[in-house]
């Protein structure tokens, strides 16, 4: 079971709950990191996390593995939600905030896990507030590029965009944050 | 005594698997085997037997005949699982009430197209409580052995005039009266889960005193 590659998980996982949860425990904690970057409270994370989960698995027919690796895709889900509109957004988070229902209470050791990881994800807050800056078309790929370390032409496939477009996008974006701060050398690979 | 209790990350997993595997749930019984055209299929035929179930008693069709209805959630879990299929009697509510333990079929506000299916745990007018997994109706313990219980506490709710409140028997895993579900419109239900389907059918300590609004 181990050996299977990302993508090929993903496909089985659509029949197959072991092969799913397999996917799942690899890559909650990224999702985790990536909810954690995003918002400041616990709560606001479980949430994120919650509704993107959701998200993959209602989406999870849908997942082409022709068309990139799996990391981007989830993250892109995620990425999608944070950038849909407050209305939508809220609506998706209750929505998994009503199936976890009676889950949903975290325990003292959740509470101190997800504070750790809100701070460790408040390393760059001068980048986060650069990038808070940018025009929503760039911001969303500079979050998944500088932030969250996906290359550009992963980004490209999460956002559903060319990677022509990612790249012009991407390169506005460096330009305007790099006037504001020093950006890191190269973005760093975060998959488990 | 304290346990560890698991992590959300851990918590979340089961309702992930419950979701994932809701997607075809409609599907009778699939078999691993079958192509995706046929799972597709399956539950194509399957929602259109449940919306036709579902039209045929709104257009106030008495047959005699049990309705069979597919269960399309873990909820209810371990007492009937998904894709399993249950007889429903349309008739039991004609001249008699629901009575605490019933496991009820009815549409719910929020999900209008889907049937769903729970036990009902409290009636008008009685005060429903759920104290670390345990549920008190009327301050009376309900001895439930057929549940999958968790360590939620809620409540009190009073259940409204006209109403019932109703749970899954998947306690950590059921949207139901404790959440956004609501409690159920007498009006809105379409039948009891045939008790033959049912191993353990009745909640097993003496029924809780009766509520102290008199019926009617």
């Amino acid at each position: 079971v181990t050996d299977r590659d990302d993508e090929r998980l993903l496909v089985d996982a659509r029949t197959d709950p072991a092969a799913f949860e397999e996917f799942y425990r690899r890559h909650v904690a990224v999702v985790v990191r990536f909810a954690a970057r995003r918002r400041s409270s616990p709560e606001q994370v479980v949430d994120l996390v919650a509704a993107t989960w959701l998200e993959v698995v209602a989406s999870i027919d849908r997942f082409d593995p022709a068309r990139g690796r799996t990391l981007g895709w989830i993250l892109g889900i995620g990425a999608n939600l944070c950038a849909s509109s407050d209305a939508r957004r809220r609506q998706r988070e209750l929505e998994a905030t009503t199936r976890l229902a009676g889950q949903r209470a975290l325990t003292d050791d959740d509470y101190v896990r997800l504070e750790q990881e809100i701070d460790a994800a408040a390393i760059a807050p001068q980048l986060l507030a650069a990038i808070e800056q940018l025009p929503p078309s760039e911001r969303a790929v500079a979050e998944l590029t500088f932030v969250d370390g996906l290359t550009p032409i992963e980004a490209s496939s999460a956002l559903g965009i060319r990677p022509p477009a990612a790249r012009m996008r991407l390169a506005r974006a460096r330009r305007k944050v790099q006037a504001t701060i020093e950006l890191p050398e190269a973005t760093k690979e975060v998959s488990p | 005594v304290t346990t560890a209790k698991a992590s959300f990350e851990d918590r979340l997993l089961p309702i992930l698997i419950e979701e994932l595997q809701q997607r075809d749930a409609l599907a009778i019984q699939p078999s691993r085997s079958r192509t995706r055209m046929r799972n597709k299929v399956a539950i194509l035929t399957a929602a259109v037997v449940l919306t036709a179930t579902a039209l045929v008693l709104t257009s106030g069709g008495n047959g005699d005949a049990p309705l069979n209805v597919v269960v399309t959630s873990a909820a209810m879990f371990p007492t009937l699982e998904a894709g399993q299929q249950v007889a429903v009697d349309a008739n039991a509510y004609r001249s008699a009430q629901p009575i605490l333990g019933d496991i009820i079929a009815f549409r719910s506000a929020g999900f209008p197209d889907l049937v769903s299916i729970k036990r009902v745990v409290g009636l008008p007018g009685d005060t429903v409580e759920e104290v670390s997994g345990v549920v008190f109706v009327n301050g009376q313990r309900l001895d439930e052995p057929y549940v999958r219980t968790d360590e939620h506490t809620g409540g009190p709710w009073t259940v409204l005039p006209g109403h019932v409140f109703v749970m899954g028997d998947n306690r950590p895993n059921s949207n139901d009266s404790r959440f956004s579900m609501g409690q159920i419109p007498v009006g809105d239900i379409i039948g009891r889960v045939m008790p033959d389907e049912v191993p353990e059918d009745r909640p097993q300590a003496p029924l809780p005193a009766p509520a102290t609004t008199p019926p009617h």
